[in-house]
């Protein structure tokens, strides 16, 4: 009876890693505030739980469930949905969860509103987001018959970012949404959006912004009736104007939506809008169900994910006994034993990406398929790069611990100069796991017996040479000789003679 | 001191450019109109002076001194020839050529100063005998000493 029990519980976590779509985890802690109901968003959370994830859901007081403890994170993914809320739990709060979550690598997505504190705010300026003051939303001149000018619906391809990578909006969604203008419908909705602006930070991708027609303006306090809200919409805005006089914030300085991948590939994202997961919008007739699911796939680590499965490097020696067919033999060579000069040297990286679709296989590694692009580049630097080379893609290989990877491969000429070096493949493009793999080795000039010996063009001087010596020996052997042959052609008769003549 | 700084310039080259035409052309009168009357006159001369010379350096230069002199235009011509292709064909290897001309040149420069130990008349000049024996000892030791260097540069 306990076997089987075991044996049931085992299947069990088999079944839910098998089910696992995230490259990193499935659990999820969900913060939300007292002020939000959260059975108002149960199609934003079935969607989630569809996909796996286990949420975990707490308020933003309780101590309970801390993110990470003794070294090991609890959770995987956070969502903070606590716009509103100004004082946290111990490890909730901004300036202990900042670190948090970009040493122990927990993604989180943030939801905003219009009552969103100062705090929060100024938790988000930390990654070079400014969000627009409280009580202000983007606002539309144009609201929906028997919505207000808050409730502002759009075409994505009016409000999304030029640059914005397909891992993180992919091409179906953009496709619903293009269908929206030939008035089928299917757009965004973004029902009371407190805007940001995105600043230059490179880790920023700007997602979502405001569409045209649609600017930053003060809340309408009074919703309920349609004459009053417009009248004092109105009043509000010239009240602003005036005595504040502030610009308008507008087009792409509007930001709605935003993601951030750090150094260490943690991925952060914003929805200036809590209400865009509400269930009266979360329905088939908008676009937000497939724009936020892609979304939260690509914070969450199931799409755009790049792993650096292996990397080697080697010379081709030719074997002295054995090797391949050609008699050659592979030689890797460590950070100590390095490569001589001039000589040629092999780097290999295989790199996989996560594919959460094929999560059903049996084994978690399966969940991995090949990458394929064409714009990798290896350097072998000191300091500066001595060698920066596309490094190609050669097909796929299995790697020993079963995963499917795509192998690159790149032979060079290692330069004319000794010291220890680098090989670094840097891959950096927003929207994917940014790949650094960098390996150390030691570049030696040529020993004393590895220069190349008898070399054609050298001969004349090895004839010079063997002349001089040659001609040493000649002359050796005629002075002993001559020497013999008499004293009177030494020196002493030479000199005699010489008198004599002088004389 | 006026007085004799005053002539000092003009003293000294005045009367020498005087007296150079005044005795040169009462010694070698008919050298000087041989020479600058024909060519052939003049080639005839410088055929002479050389004749004289190579009889002279025939008879009476001893057999060994002869010998030190024939090598040493071979060690000449060896050197001329390798420059010669390094320049013109090619200089790598580089230690190759370095050796090889630094030996012609090393081994000219030992024996030019074997030439100059027992060449006749040295002792007188320099005061000091040393035997040829012993001069052909040194010579031999500092030469294979520059051999062993050159082989090993040679590569």
């Amino acid at each position: 009876m306990r076997l089987v029990r075991t044996f049931l519980s085992l299947l069990a976590l088999v079944s839910t890693a098998v089910e696992g779509r995230s490259a990193t985890g499935q659990r999820v802690l969900v913060i939300v505030e007292h002020a939000i109901n959260r059975a108002d968003y149960s199609q934003f959370w079935d969607s989630l739980q569809a996909r796996g994830f286990e949420l975990t859901f707490k308020g933003p007081k309780e101590e309970t469930h801390q993110l990470v403890e003794y070294g090991e994170r609890n959770f995987d993914h956070l969502i903070m949905m606590t716009p509103s809320t100004s004082s946290f739990a111990d490890h909730l709060r901004p300036i202990r969860l900042l670190p948090t979550l970009l040493e122990s690598g927990i993604n989180t997505l943030f939801l905003s509103s219009p009552s969103q504190t100062d705090a929060t705010s100024s938790l988000y300026r930390e990654f070079d987001l400014e969000f627009s003051p409280s009580q202000t939303s983007l606002l539309t001149h144009n609201p929906l018959p028997g919505k207000s000018g808050s409730y502002v619906a759009f075409d994505l391809e009016d409000g999304l970012h030029g640059e914005v990578p397909l891992s993180v909006i992919p091409e179906s969604v953009r496709q619903k949404g293009r269908s929206a203008s030939s008035g089928v419908g299917r757009k965004m909705v973004v029902p009371e959006g407190l805007t940001h602006t995105p600043g230059s930070n490179p880790f920023l991708i700007p997602v979502l912004h405001a569409p045209p027609g649609t600017f930053t303006g003060d809340l309408p306090r009074l919703s309920s009736s349609d004459d009053s809200s417009e009248e004092d919409y109105d009043d509000d805005n010239e009240r602003r104007t005036k005595n504040k006089l502030q610009q308008v914030i507008a087009g792409e300085e509007a930001g709605l939506v935003s993601v951030f991948q750090s150094r260490s590939n943690v991925r952060f994202g914003w929805v200036g809008s809590v209400g865009m997961v509400k269930d009266d919008v979360w329905t088939a007739e908008t676009l937000n169900p497939e724009f936020i699911s892609s979304l939260t796939s690509w914070i969450f680590q199931e799409t755009g994910v790049v792993k650096v499965l292996s990397t080697e490097h080697y010379r081709i020696r030719e074997a002295a006994n054995g090797g391949a067919e050609d008699g050659t033999i592979k030689e890797t060579r460590d950070r100590f034993k390095g490569y001589t000069v001039k000589e040629d040297v092999t780097y290999e990286i295989a790199l996989a990406q996560h594919d959460p679709s094929s999560s059903s296989s049996s084994s978690l590694n399966a969940s991995y398929v090949p990458f394929e692009i064409d714009d990798l580049q290896l350097d072998f630097t000191m300091l500066d790069p001595h060698i920066r080379t596309s490094i190609p893609f050669a097909g796929e290989v299995v790697t020993s611990s079963g995963i499917r990877a795509g192998l690159y491969r790149k032979t060079f000429q290692v330069p004319d100069r000794h010291g220890v070096f680098k090989f670094v493949v840097d891959w950096w493009r927003p929207g994917y796991s940014f790949v650094h793999e960098s390996d150390t080795t030691s570049v030696v000039p040529f020993r004393h017996d590895e220069y190349p010996r008898f070399i054609r063009g050298a001969f004349p001087f090895y004839t010079g040479a063997g002349l001089v010596s040659g001609g040493f020996l000649v002359f050796c052997w005629l002075w002993m000789h001559l020497g013999v042959e008499g004293d009177k052609v030494g020196r002493g008769n030479g000199v005699e003679k010489e008198g004599k003549k002088t004389k | 001191m006026a007085p004799k700084t005053q002539p000092t310039p003009t003293g000294p080259t005045k009367p020498q450019k005087a007296a150079v035409p005044a005795t040169k052309p009462v010694q070698s009168r008919n050298k000087a109109s041989s020479f600058s009357t024909s060519p052939q006159a003049q080639l005839d001369a410088l055929s002479r002076s050389i004749t004289s010379l190579r009889t002279a350096y025939i008879q009476t230069t001893p057999i060994r001194i002869k010998l030190i002199d024939s090598f040493l235009a071979f060690f000449v011509v060896i050197g001329v020839l390798l420059m010669a292709y390094r320049i013109g064909v090619t200089s790598y290897p580089f230690n190759g050529f370095l050796a090889s001309f630094g030996g012609v040149v090393g081994q000219f420069v030992l024996m030019a100063g074997l030439r100059s130990q027992v060449a006749p008349g040295r002792d007188e000049e320099y005061g000091v005998v040393i035997s040829p024996e012993r001069a052909f000892a040194d010579f031999c030791f500092a030469s294979v000493v520059l051999h062993v260097f050159m082989f090993n540069f040679l590569g």
